[in-house]
This record gives structure tokens, C-alpha cells and sequence, in this order.
């Protein structure tokens, strides 16, 4: 147990102090080694996300596969098929991707074909559910939430070619809002936030934050 | 080596910070933290979830290519607080769980913290038969829209870092009926949860999540160190506005930057 | 106890969706024409390009995706037509997985060759960046160290703007243009090398994205164009126009149905009698 405990939770910890620390002073001085140090160690970074991707992938075999096998016991037949395509999806596109190369004319006509179209496609989704979240929730309920309404009309407008063209005012007063309101609160809100996160980090270098160990143990 | 020029200020600042947190957090001071009422209605959206028999559904683990690696690991340590907290109200009521990762990085991460909470609750075999469930791997708004349209949870937590994935979730949570829970640092994603969710965590917020549930002194300290640097940030932020109005930018230079 | 919703408040969402795409398809097929007028931050964004000089090196983030690049491909082409028009080198990179696949759409609009651009001398594609923020760093701080061959898999040894960046890079590189979704990466980019290192930096995150970076402009970030509608206005003051002002057109009516919508959301909730919700 205790073996288990120091390779768990004080390697992980006493490693992420070092290694915090070297980091944080790669800001303060210039010297040489530790430079090349600090970008050896970024580097090393970028190639363990990478990894992790591929990580990400296992997980999405194993979880569909489960899914699958439950779903047939469950005779839901159309949501094992949901699985079964995109497991088929993953399996295609990583044996064009590594047999004939990302470059390969095969692999871009799939990826022209299928997954700029649909990502394109989700992503203007986002409109939908913005226009129906504004339709739904906009309401003059009070003084609050009228002036939310004419902030956002107001923004609508100006950032139209359709209204600037003519009542070019809208694109000074929205300037205005931008540079006199939302600018000034956002960095407001953003010293909040870095101090937030700053002092985060300082808990985390002194193991009191132990939230990205996994462990939440009282 | 020598100290880059400019960024003495940044150093003391910093240094500052450490001793002042430190202090607070060893002399084991008794500091009030305010109610956060969005943390307190947890519970009660747990329990609406296990009345309605549907999931609660946890949301704001990573963001895009961005994970626990990258700038917004801050906001992704708080998301796994509340995840933890989550996760042993729901093992203890039964509540179905599902929490979906936008970055990859976290899963392991997640795994542990589920993994405990629900070892605490004494369901490790619960945990063990749905836990590849509880995690799905969803890297971009389309995944996590449809996880919320096939799931219709009846809670629906976003405590995190989110990109304009933003709107589309919590829009979507709405059209299936759930309470939503919100909370972001990311700033321009702060109005969407104001106006769409029941209840709001705005900003630094999410950082003072593991104080508030664990209550801690060492956890209460950092945040009442975040707020005494917030009023010298105020005193500086002044002074600043009243050199600058009085012309005497060679002073405020000399002031920050040093 | 709640009160009856008036119809205007209670639209059915099917029939408003229909509606935008009605308009949207009607004005693509019949399009207005509308003027362009150009912010002031688009005019900084061209005047921080324009003020560069010959043989300058700008390293671009070529960070969107698929399902952004309506708004981000005219913005990389208008940029990438405006460098070659100035002579500078432009080095492209993505934080984006899908960036470098479509990478050959937005080549193919601005086909370097016809300026006389050679790969490897006068622009390069090294691909994807995995790792965020460090990645960011550990690029501008040592190129090479990061990139040793190019997209295609050939050895950055052999050309000679791969050679102009050895470290220190940031002291070769005269501007940063970011491009991405995602307010993390713009914001990434800023400090790792606008504030780290004092870069110029230009960039295009999203409309609703640009609030964020706002704050840094115009001292860490000396320009922004806003999504698709700051790429038309920069297609329309720079004389090089493009795809972004056909948009234009499609932006205004999905705009102004909305604005109509939600005008009419008001009236219903206004004429409704009071006395719950």
C-alpha cells in the first residue's frame, strides 16, 4: 500500500513541484540551460498529448463496443448500428491515414467528402441555437434583462453589413459598448480570473490541490 | 543569467503571493467564505434527477485541443472538484452519472476521481460496471449536443472551461427540460450561462468550488488571498487611472514596470 | 400560476429555423450588394501588415477546422494574398488537427506560384502542433527544435527560410497571425509571444470570440479581424477581393430574421396578460 501511495501521490506531486517551479523561473531569468530545459520539456509535452489522443481513441473502441454488445442484448437494433458506423469510421480512416498516408488523394476526398461537410454542418448548427436562445430567453422582465436586450440588439445590428451600411452611428455605439464597457469589465473579470488561477497553481505546487491526481479523498 | 528586464514587478508580485497565501494558510485562521447558492443547488438538482429517474450529466472538462495540459488546466481542476462532489451525491442516491470529456487528457484524470468518490460511497461496483459509460469521449459540440439529446438528463452541470460549444449545450440541456448549472472563466462565454442556466458560477467562482465543498483552511486560504490581491489590484488600478490622468505616464512607467 | 404564452412568444422553433434558411438560401441566390463598411481594427490589421518589410517572416497559426472555415479561409487568403503583394515569407503551422487538410482549398484560391512564391524559400507548411501553449512557446522560442521536417515529411535542413529561424526564433519572426475558434489558442499566442517576447501579433478568432481578445488590443494584439465579416472588410479595403464579401450578403439576413424574431418575442410577451410566468 505504501509503495503504491509514493509512486500514486508523492512522485506525481514532488515531480510537478520541480518541475512548476523550473517552469515559473524560465519567466524570470534568461540563462541558457535552463531555457533549453524548459523547451526540452515542452517539448516532451507535445509529444504526450499526442498520445493521449491516440489514448482517447482506445476509449472510444472499448465504450462503443460495450455499447454495441448491450444494445443487441436489448434488441435496440438501430443504436448498435449508430456504433457499429462509427466504429467502421474510425477503422477506415485510420487504415487510409497509416496505409496510403494523409497526403494520399484517398485519404483528403474522405475527409472533403465526409468530414468537412458534416463538421461544417454542425458547426452551423451553432446559429439554430443561438437564434433559439435568443428568441427564448430575451424578455424585457426587468430593468436587467432590458438592457441584455438592447446591448444584444444593438449588436446584432452593428455587426450586420445590412445596418452599417446605412446608420453608420450603430457601428460607433457599438464601438463604445466594446472599448468603453465590455473591454474594461473584461479585464476586470480577467484579473479575477488570473489571480484565481494563479493561486490554483500555487495550491497545486504545494500539494494541496490534488484535483488532477484523480483523487478526492476526504 | 540574469533577471529579464521588466519582469521584476512580476517576480515580487509573485513572491508576494506565495508568502501571503502561505501565512494564511499555516497560521490556520477561521475565514468566512460567502454562500455560493449555484453549489448549493446540487444537491437539489441531483435529487430532481433521481425523482425523474434521468441522468445528471456533467459537462466542461476540457475544451476543444485544449486539456489539462494547456492554460485552462485551472478551470479543469475545478471542474473535476465539482465532478467528485457530483459523483458521491449521485452514488449515494443512485442517480445515474455521465460525464463527458471534451479532452482527452482528462479521462485518466476523471476515471481516478470517480473512481473514488464512488469507492467512498461504497459502490466501486457500480462504478466498475458502467464506468466506460460515465466517461465518453466527446471532442467537439456535436458529440456533447447529441449525448444531451439521446441522455435527456435532468441535470445538467457545466462548470468549466468552454469554448462557443457553449450556447449549443446549454440551449440543447433546455429543450430536454434539464436545471442547468453554470460556471466559466472563459469570459465571453459568461453571458450565455447568465442567460440560459438556473444558476450561475461567474468567473473566479469555479476556483473557490474546492473550498466551498471541502472547507479546508488551507482551501479558504487561497481564496482569501485571491481577494486581498484583488483589492491591491483595485488601489493599483487607481492610482494608475490618476497618474495617467495627471500626465504622468513617466511615472506610472517607473511605477509597473521594473 | 402561469400565464397563457401569447403565439408571438411561442413561434414554433421548427418554422423559425425554416425561415433562416429560406432567407439565407433567397439572399444567396439573389444577393444584395450591400457596401462594406471597414472597422477600425480591420484598417490596424492591414496597416500592421502593410508597415512590415520586404523579406520579413510572419509565422501564421493556420488553427480552424472544418466547420469553421467559412469565416477563416477568406481571412488566410486575403492575409496570404496581401503578404505576397509586400514580399514577406509566411511560415504555416496549425493548432487545429484538420488545419493542414485544408490547407490545399485555401492554396488553390491563392495559388503562390503565379506570384513567383516558392516553397521552401519563400513560404513553408510544417503541419500540425500538438501540446498547446508549451508548443506555442517552445516554437517561437526554437523553431527547429520543434519542426525538424516539413508537412510532406521532408527535411527542414535543405530550405532556406526553415534555416532564417534558428534560435532565437522570436527574434526572426516580425509578425504573428493567429487564426483559430478557440479564444485559448488567440490568447495562448498572446502570451507566449506578444507578451513574452513583444511580437506584433494580428488576429481572427470567431465574432463571438473576439469580446476576449478585445482586452488586448491594440497593445498586445495590434489587430483583429472579425471572423468571416472582418475578412470581407479586409478583401474590401485591401483591393483583393474574395469569398468573404459574398458572405456579407448571408450575414445580414440571418441577422436581421433574428433581430425580426426576437423584436416580435417582445410584442408577444408585452401583450400577453401579466399576473405569472
Amino acid at each position: 500500500m505504501s509503495s503504491s501511495r509514493t509512486y500514486k501521490r508523492q512522485i506525481p506531486l514532488a515531480l510537478t513541484f520541480i518541475v512548476g517551479i523550473i517552469v515559473s523561473l524560465d519567466w524570470f531569468i534568461k540563462w541558457d540551460p535552463l531555457q533549453t530545459f524548459t523547451t526540452t520539456l515542452m517539448n516532451f509535452q507535445i509529444v504526450m498529448v499526442a498520445f493521449m489522443m491516440g489514448f482517447a481513441g482506445v476509449n472510444l473502441v472499448y465504450l462503443h463496443s460495450r455499447r454495441i454488445q448491450r444494445n443487441m442484448s436489448e434488441n435496440k437494433l438501430f443504436d448498435a448500428l449508430l456504433s457499429v458506423v462509427l466504429l467502421a469510421c474510425l477503422f477506415i480512416w485510420v487504415a487510409v491515414g497509416i496505409g496510403m498516408g494523409m497526403n494520399s488523394d484517398t485519404y483528403k476526398w474522405l475527409f472533403n467528402t465526409f468530414n468537412q461537410s458534416l463538421s461544417a454542418t454542425a458547426y452551423a448548427a451553432t446559429l439554430f441555437y443561438l437564434a433559439s436562445a435568443t428568441y427564448r430567453v430575451l424578455r424585457i422582465r426587468s430593468t436587467e434583462t432590458g438592457i441584455l436586450l438592447l446591448v444584444g440588439a444593438i449588436t446584432i445590428c452593428a455587426n450586420i453589413p445590412l445596418f452599417t451600411a446605412y446608420f453608420p452611428i450603430l457601428g460607433t455605439i457599438l464601438v463604445w459598448i466594446s472599448d468603453g464597457l465590455v473591454k474594461y469589465s473584461y479585464r476586470a473579470i480577467t484579473i479575477g480570473v488570473g489571480l484565481g488561477g494563479i493561486l490554483m497553481g500555487v495550491r497545486t505546487l504545494l500539494a494541496m490541490e490534488t484535483g488532477y491526481l484523480g483523487a478526492t479523498e476526504e | 543569467m540574469e533577471l529579464i528586464a521588466g519582469r521584476m514587478l512580476d517576480l515580487v508580485t509573485l513572491v508576494a503571493l506565495w508568502a501571503v497565501a502561505l501565512f494564511l494558510i499555516y497560521s490556520k485562521r477561521d475565514i468566512w467564505i460567502r454562500r455560493l447558492p449555484a453549489l448549493d443547488f446540487i444537491e437539489e438538482s441531483v435529487g430532481r434527477a433521481a425523482e425523474m429517474g434521468q441522468p445528471v450529466m456533467c459537462q466542461g472538462f476540457g475544451s476543444g485541443s485544449s486539456g489539462i495540459q494547456s492554460s485552462i488546466a485551472p478551470q479543469i481542476v475545478a471542474a473535476l472538484s465539482v465532478l467528485g462532489h457530483v459523483a458521491r451525491i449521485c452514488a449515494r442516491h443512485g442517480t445515474q452519472l455521465v460525464a463527458t470529456m471534451a479532452s482527452e487528457s482528462v479521462i485518466p484524470v476523471a476515471d481516478e476521481v470517480l473512481r473514488t468518490a464512488y469507492r467512498l460511497e461504497g459502490k466501486s461496483e457500480e462504478f466498475e460496471a458502467r464506468k466506460e459509460e460515465m466517461m465518453p469521449w466527446t471532442p467537439n459540440q456535436a458529440n456533447m449536443v447529441s449525448a444531451i439529446n439521446a441522455l435527456r438528463p435532468a441535470a445538467h452541470i457545466i462548470i468549466g472551461a468552454f469554448w462557443h460549444e457553449s450556447v449549443q449545450i446549454a440551449e440543447a440541456a433546455s429543450g430536454v427540460g434539464a436545471v442547468q448549472i453554470g460556471g466559466t472563466g472563459r469570459l465571453y462565454q459568461i453571458p450565455f450561462f447568465a442567460a440560459i442556466c438556473d444558476m450561475n458560477l461567474i468567473g473566479e467562482e469555479i476556483y473557490a468550488v474546492g473550498a466551498y465543498i471541502t472547507r479546508t483552511p488551507q482551501m479558504l486560504a487561497s481564496i482569501a488571498t485571491t481577494d486581498y490581491f484583488k483589492v491591491i489590484s483595485l488601489v493599483l488600478i487607481v492610482l494608475g487611472t490618476i497618474l495617467a490622468s495627471m500626465g504622468m505616464s513617466g511615472s506610472l512607467d517607473a511605477l509597473f514596470t521594473w | 400560476m402561469a400565464t397563457k404564452k401569447h403565439f408571438l412568444e411561442n413561434i414554433p422553433i421548427g418554422l423559425y429555423f425554416l425561415i433562416i434558411i429560406g432567407a439565407m438560401c433567397y439572399i444567396q441566390l439573389y444577393p444584395l450588394g450591400l457596401p462594406i463598411p471597414v472597422t477600425e481594427m480591420t484598417k490596424a490589421t492591414y496597416r500592421t501588415v502593410e508597415n512590415l518589410n520586404e523579406g520579413d517572416i510572419i509565422l501564421v497559426d493556420q488553427g480552424y477546422g472544418a466547420g469553421t472555415i467559412a469565416s477563416h479561409e477568406p481571412g488566410f487568403v486575403v492575409v496570404f494574398k496581401h503578404a505576397m503583394r509586400k514580399g514577406l515569407k509566411l511560415v504555416i503551422l496549425s493548432t487545429s488537427v484538420e488545419g493542414p487538410l485544408l490547407l490545399d482549398s485555401a492554396l488553390a484560391k491563392i495559388r503562390p506560384e503565379s506570384r513567383g512564391y516558392e516553397y521552401g524559400r519563400d513560404w513553408l507548411h510544417v503541419g500540425y502542433v500538438a501540446g498547446g501553449e508549451p508548443a506555442y512557446a517552445a516554437i517561437v522560442q526554437d523553431f527547429a527544435s520543434t519542426f525538424t521536417v516539413d508537412y510532406e515529411g521532408t527535411s527542414l535542413s535543405g530550405m532556406p527560410l526553415a534555416q532564417e529561424l534558428i534560435a532565437p526564433t522570436y527574434e526572426k519572426i516580425a509578425l504573428v497571425y493567429v487564426q483559430s475558434a478557440g479564444g485559448d489558442v488567440c490568447e495562448g499566442w498572446i502570451r507566449q509571444s506578444a507578451v513574452r517576447y513583444d511580437i506584433p501579433m494580428i488576429q481572427q478568432p470567431l465574432e463571438m470570440m473576439v469580446p476576449t481578445i478585445l482586452p488586448y488590443f491594440p497593445v498586445n494584439c495590434q489587430g483583429i479581424l472579425n471572423g468571416g465579416i472582418g475578412a470581407a472588410e479586409y478583401e474590401s479595403f485591401s483591393g483583393l477581393p474574395g469569398e468573404a464579401v459574398k458572405l456579407s450578403d448571408m450575414l445580414s439576413m440571418g441577422g436581421l430574421v433574428v433581430l425580426i424574431f426576437l423584436i416580435l418575442g417582445n410584442i408577444g410577451w408585452f401583450i400577453r396578460p401579466k399576473g405569472g410566468d
